[in-house]
């Protein structure tokens, strides 16, 4: 199952906007550190990839991690998968 | 009759909004029942019970603002058991009799269309509620400086049903001791000099404001009670975060543990051999905690802090715990906490984070009598067994009071803590 870059934005904005709902992430750079940018620690960050692992019925791997640490690199992982 | 009481969430807590019943008169109760939800600046609680039963009389409509030990609900205890229960030891109120004069009068008014307030007919109550706790008001409503307000409860002297002699009528601490010594019963209060009701505790500018005052009044008491010392120590994570490694490339996301679940663990194993560091400070006296239940300390995104217990950290698996910090972490987030994790820590675990600084030097939390802080898990070079390698370190630390212990057993709790880390596997 792939999954467009529209619906990996649109699951990411929604599962950041339950954790951070103070956050305006429409503004949000691309390519900027999420949790740096959201001040998210480890345990906000591990919840959203909880979320979006079920969400989108994929598994992530720990080695994958790392390359989810944008905006951007969260939907082109996605879109990979 | 077991008086279910509103419970102290946390030594800075003075009063709280009952928002809404879960249970109705008849309802049978499980220890553990959620009962009701208390508005605190912390957000809204979910008040646990601590008896068997069958819930009787409810004696506090939602929307009243209430000091802490008032009485809520009266419960008919399963088996007939004794009368007075473990909520209230565990509230720390069932020691202070119900000596406050009656009220009369002062009911607040009930701060209906800006509180979620339930459809659920309630019962009103028979009568005026009386205040139980001593000097426990809402704060700033009478005019009563810290220092006399201190004196009051050290006095067990309801401040409310003092007159004062100050400017403005204000209570000054020779008002408090004159009606310490008067003869019971107390007189009844007048009106409160401040008649204008409290703002309405829903906008998260006023709680985040209330929050940074109760805040400010927990750790000011700390700092001015509790005489602190202070220790550090470096603590070799590689055997910790190479065994983190390897079981988490085993596991899927959820069920992933954290570095920090094992550094509570540890703490809570290192505090068998120190169990002076898991008490409480009551008035003069050290009272030891049989149960280890780490508090940990929970920043919330739009500032300010809670501390929640994560019972029973010495004997839980670390699944079952990064479960709980988890869950924990998320409710308190989102202002849905129990009662019980507000009021049962033992010890407080702050952690900054993997983002944060190298080393946090703490504010004991009372009545609690040490707080343990890491830092985050940096790179260092590091010297072992005659060479030099890089490896991954965090810097623990502790806060502990020296009423109660001294920095010889605080060294070997850290000392403990870290040998615990050297051995991952048996955590």
């Amino acid at each position: 199952m792939s999954v467009s870059a529209e619906a990996a934005r649109e699951a990411i904005v929604r599962i950041l906007g339950g954790i951070a709902p103070e956050a305006n992430l429409a503004t949000l750079d691309p390519e900027a550190n999420l949790r740096r940018e959201l001040d998210l620690d480890s345990i906000d960050f591990q919840n959203f990839l909880i979320a979006l692992s079920r969400d989108l019925s994929i598994d992530i791997p720990e080695r994958d991690i790392s390359s989810l640490t944008t905006l951007a690199g969260c939907v082109r992982y996605l879109q990979g998968r | 009759m077991h008086t279910f009481l509103m419970p102290t969430l946390g030594a800075d807590m003075e009063a709280g909004t009952l928002v809404a019943w879960h249970k109705r008169p008849g309802d049978v109760l499980r220890r553990g029942d959620s009962v009701a939800e208390v508005d605190t600046e912390k957000g809204v609680i979910d008040v646990e019970v601590f008896v068997d039963g069958v819930l009787a009389e409810i004696l506090v409509p939602p929307g009243r603002k209430v000091p802490v030990g008032t009485p809520l609900a009266t419960i008919h205890e399963a088996g007939g058991g004794v009368a007075v229960a473990a909520l209230d030891s565990r509230a720390g109120q069932a020691e202070h009799p119900a000596h406050a004069a009656p009220e009369t009068g002062e009911e607040r008014p009930h701060e209906a269309g800006v509180l979620p307030v339930p459809q659920a007919p309630v019962p009103q109550p028979p009568g005026p509620v009386a205040p139980y706790a001593p000097g426990l008001d809402l704060l700033g409503r009478l005019r009563i400086s810290p220092a006399a307000r201190r004196r009051a409860r050290e006095l067990s002297v309801d401040p409310r049903a003092v007159s004062g002699t100050g400017p403005s009528g204000a209570i000054t601490i020779a008002d408090v001791e004159r009606a310490s010594t008067a003869a019971a019963p107390a007189p009844a209060p007048g009106p409160p000099p401040m008649a204008a009701p409290e703002p309405a505790a829903t906008v998260p500018a006023d709680r985040l404001e209330r929050m940074r005052r109760t805040i400010a009044a927990a750790m000011s008491r700390s700092k001015r009670e509790i005489p602190h010392y202070y220790l550090a120590t470096t603590i070799d994570m590689h055997r910790a975060t190479a065994w983190l490694d390897a079981a988490n490339a085993r596991r899927p996301i959820e069920r992933r543990l954290l570095p920090g679940v094992l550094l509570l663990k540890a703490t809570a194993l290192a505090l068998r051999e120190v169990p002076e560091l898991n008490a409480a400070w009551d008035q003069g006296h050290v009272v030891p905690k049989d149960q280890v239940h780490v508090g940990v300390a929970i920043s919330l995104r739009q500032g300010g802090l809670v501390i929640l217990a994560l019972h029973d950290t010495a004997t839980r698996s670390l699944d079952d715990l990064m479960d709980g910090l988890r869950d924990l972490t998320a409710r308190a987030r989102a202002g849905r906490m129990k009662s019980s994790e507000l009021s049962d820590s033992t010890i407080t675990v702050t952690s900054l984070g993997d983002r944060g600084v190298e080393r946090v030097y703490g504010v004991i939390y009372p009545p609690q009598v040490a707080i343990v802080g890491f830092g985050k898990i940096v790179d260092r070079p590091w010297a072992a067994g005659g060479g030099l390698f890089v490896r991954p370190v965090v810097t623990a630390t502790l806060a502990a009071d020296h009423r109660v212990s001294d920095g010889h057993r605080g060294g070997i709790f850290l000392d403990a803590v870290d040998r615990l880390l050297q051995e991952p596997e048996s955590l």
